[in-house]
């Protein structure tokens, strides 16, 4: 049959349509492979729900969001939102859970389809979110993505992006009519939209750098059309921001008079606020210029880059692993592959000649010289201090010992428990020794999130133990978490320590703590 | 008389640092990152010591690195060293199949080199699936007898140490415990340990994730996609090959 319509000429945008509607395919996968088992909570509310987090307490924050915020975010919205209140334990395997399926196993969504306009099958991944590892923090910070924060705006109808003039003309007529709330809106959803635009030239680079054809046409899309609206922008912020001066300056005449109205003194309120929100947007707007500038100069990098990399070749790892195996070749060979990734290797040897350093039989080094000195010069003496420290030490490793063992044995204790088996083993004149209340001090000492500290013992005995050159020993909550960790078998992986601040332990002679829950962690691997 | 004595004196102290930390930095050392960046002639000094020593040196994300490269005599870990330096592995099979998994994480994050991961992160359990659905794909692992009867050591043996060990898996709330190396997991996550001392990964072991670092990224992208690399670390793997034929025959 026949089309009658020119179809080809119908279906030369659908490359921009697909890209339009990807960020939608990574949400309604998203919210259709979570199992009603492991999140029996609304997916929109769970998805969009972070996708506001991290693009609120995030980006616009400016802060950096890790796991434990996440957590502590998902309590928050599962409680304010749907009245549900789970154990801390399923909050964390949730937020898990979410985390893990928003990204995808931590590959994104990919959209597949046949490209008119490119006459081959094209791919486009999405990621609402993403992670950034901070290697020197040692933490992994999650964070809404442009496609991401593309999605969540779009899904409001909000304005494009042009329209940045558009929000300042809007915001100008609201300052001139005193619709002083209105116009808080208005610059805020305007703040919103520079940053979304000074996003965008992240994406170009990237595009410009990963792009498969599609690149050229946005970069010129961008200059052309885009760069040129920053000159005018850059007028009305400049013109909208004298007004706002202007207008508050009235008010402040005002108060100097002292003929400030209930209702001028809630519009001056306002108004700060809205002087507030402009001085950051005009500065992301200054930024944005600045960017602008050096996009043609970052472009022409990446070109040469690029141009470089036509005479690299790429390696295909999963091919070379099926050859090497089927061509049944040595399996040391696999080292080849390795070897580049390894750390140079730095071999370090003991100097003989450091033997006869102590003994003094020939001149010390200079490397020694200050400690043979001090060694000769003072005689070794017990400090009262050493002795105490000693005493500390081995009282709290007495009580921790009792602790660990009864914890194993019942798996969960309370202070109560562990205090009358301390009585029992030692007499009743051990609940009035000093250290032992220094001890509890020091457990209830640790930070608590919602009344719980975890002790991840597995965690500490995999950090290398640095001692520090301190004079004096420190028997603080650090110390006691590392002993904990020395004397209990490796399948005690965790203590979950949790406050009970309505329960008081009575240890005799008018003293009262406050009762502490003790629960233990044992694997149940196979 | 030394004559461009200062542009040695910054080359090896960039080298010094490159040496003890690994890595230098924009953010944390940017005075040596810049002059190794804008100084041609330090730039130029810095990798002919490299060179000389058989290092390479590699820009990446506003860090700079050094790899030993291939078979480095000086600076590459041997057999030995390696056994030692991996949980639990104390034979050659054992650390061939360590090796295994390794090149299996590469393919998980990338199908080819490029100058990203396709992945942002992997699941521990998920490797451990994955280097045992590779060893069914590519090894008939029900008549490893007769395959491993042919030579002294082949993929037949690593297949045998894979196949030896027992599944194993991740508490309800998917936390990771350092778990018998008798099992395929508590292997791979023994290799993973040790990737990470080698700066190429990070744990985050509460979600069970191995997520690559910038060193991991930079190598694989520089390295990996030169030319001559290739060729060479193909030469190497093809040696082997003859080296196990020599030896055959004179056996």
């Amino acid at each position: 049959m026949k089309i009658m319509i020119n179809i080809s000429e119908h279906l030369k945008d659908l490359d921009s349509r697909v890209d339009n509607i990807k960020t939608y395919h990574s949400f309604f996968e998203i919210a259709n492979s979570m199992s009603k088992e492991k999140c029996p909570y609304d997916p929109f509310v769970i998805i969009f729900g972070l996708l506001a987090f991290l693009f609120y307490e995030g980006k616009l924050a400016l802060k950096k969001l890790d796991v434990n915020d996440i957590i502590k975010f998902v309590k928050g919205l599962l409680a304010e939102v749907l009245g549900a209140e789970p154990n801390p334990d399923d909050v964390r395997e949730l937020a898990y859970y979410v985390l893990d399926k928003m990204q995808n196993k931590g590959a994104g969504f990919n959209l597949t389809y046949y490209s008119t306009k490119y006459k081959s099958t094209r791919e486009k991944n999405t990621k609402l979110i993403d992670i950034k590892l901070d290697e020197k923090a040692d933490k992994i910070y999650y964070f809404i993505t442009n496609d991401g924060l593309d999605f969540y705006l779009k899904t409001k109808e909000f304005i494009e992006e042009s329209q940045i003039t558009t929000s300042l003309l809007v915001f100008r007529a609201q300052i001139r009519n005193g619709s002083f709330g209105n116009a808080l809106e208005t610059v805020r959803e305007l703040k919103i939209k520079v940053h979304r635009r000074l996003d965008y030239k992240n994406e170009l680079l990237d595009l410009l750098m990963y792009g498969t054809g599609e690149e050229s046409e946005k970069y010129g899309q961008y200059h052309d059309a885009v760069n040129l609206l920053f000159e005018e922008e850059e007028m009305l912020f400049n013109n909208v921001y004298e007004l706002l001066t202007k207008v508050r300056e009235e008010y402040l005449v005002k108060i100097n008079k002292k003929l400030l109205t209930k209702k001028d003194d809630e519009s001056l309120r306002v108004l700060t606020q809205i002087d507030q929100e402009m001085k950051e947007t005009s500065f992301l707007h200054k930024m944005l210029l600045n960017d602008a500038a050096s996009l043609p100069g970052e472009k022409e990098k990446i070109r040469l880059m690029r141009l470089n990399s036509a005479f690299s070749v790429r390696f295909d790892f999963e091919k070379e692993l099926e050859d090497l195996v089927a061509g049944n070749a040595n399996p040391e060979g696999l080292k080849y592959f390795i070897d580049p990734l390894l750390l140079p290797r730095v071999r370090k040897s003991y100097n003989v000649l450091k033997i006869f350093t102590p003994q003094k039989v020939s001149e010390a080094s200079e490397d020694t010289e200050e400690i043979v000195a001090e060694t000769e010069d003072k005689p070794i003496q017990e400090k009262l201090d050493d002795l105490v420290n000693s005493r500390i030490g081995i009282n709290f490793r007495l009580y921790a010992s009792l602790l660990i063992k009864l914890l194993l044995e019942r798996k969960e204790i309370d202070l109560k428990d562990w205090i009358s088996s301390l009585k029992g083993f030692y007499g009743e004149k051990a609940l009035i020794n000093g250290d032992l209340i220094s001890f509890i001090i020091q457990l209830n000492l640790f930070d608590k999130w919602d009344g719980v500290k975890v002790i991840n013992l597995e965690e500490i005995r995999l950090k290398p133990y640095i001692q520090e050159e301190a004079n004096e020993a420190k028997f603080d909550t650090e110390y006691l978490a590392r002993l904990f960790a020395q004397i209990t078998p490796n399948n005690l992986s965790k203590v979950y320590l949790e406050s009970k601040p309505e329960e008081d332990v009575d240890l005799g002679y008018g003293i009262k703590i406050t009762n502490l829950n003790f629960r233990g962690v044992i694997h149940d691997f196979e | 008389m030394i004559s461009n004595k200062q542009v040695i004196e910054k080359a090896l102290d960039i080298f010094k640092v490159l040496l003890a930390r690994q890595e230098i930095s924009r953010e944390d050392d940017r005075n040596l990152y810049e002059e190794y960046l804008y100084n041609g002639e330090v730039e130029e000094m810095v990798k002919f010591i490299a060179e000389k020593l058989e290092l390479e040196i590699y820009n990446y994300n506003d860090k700079i690195f050094m790899t030993p490269g291939i078979d480095n005599k000086l600076f590459g870990y041997t057999n030995e060293e390696l056994r030692g330096s991996i949980s639990n592995i104390n034979s050659n099979p054992g650390l061939y199949t360590a090796y295994f998994v390794m090149l299996v994480l590469i393919t998980l994050f990338y199908k080819q080199s490029g100058p990203d991961t396709n992945r942002r992160f992997v699941n521990l359990t998920e490797l451990a699936d994955i280097t045992s659905k590779k060893f069914e794909a590519l090894i008939d692992l029900d008549n490893l007898e007769s395959v491993s009867s042919k030579h002294a050591f082949n993929f037949a043996d690593v297949a045998k140490v894979w196949k030896g060990k027992a599944f194993a898996k991740q508490t309800k709330t998917g936390e990771i415990s350092e778990i018998s190396p008798t099992t395929k997991y508590g292997f791979v996550y023994g290799v993973c340990r040790f990737l990470e001392q080698e700066k190429l990964i990070k744990i985050v072991k509460d979600q069970g994730w191995i997520v690559p670092t910038d060193r991991f990224k930079g190598i694989i992208y520089n390295f990996f996609e030169d030319k001559g690399n290739k060729s060479l670390l193909l030469e190497f793997v093809s040696n082997l090959g003859f080296e196990r034929e020599i030896n055959h025959a004179t056996d």
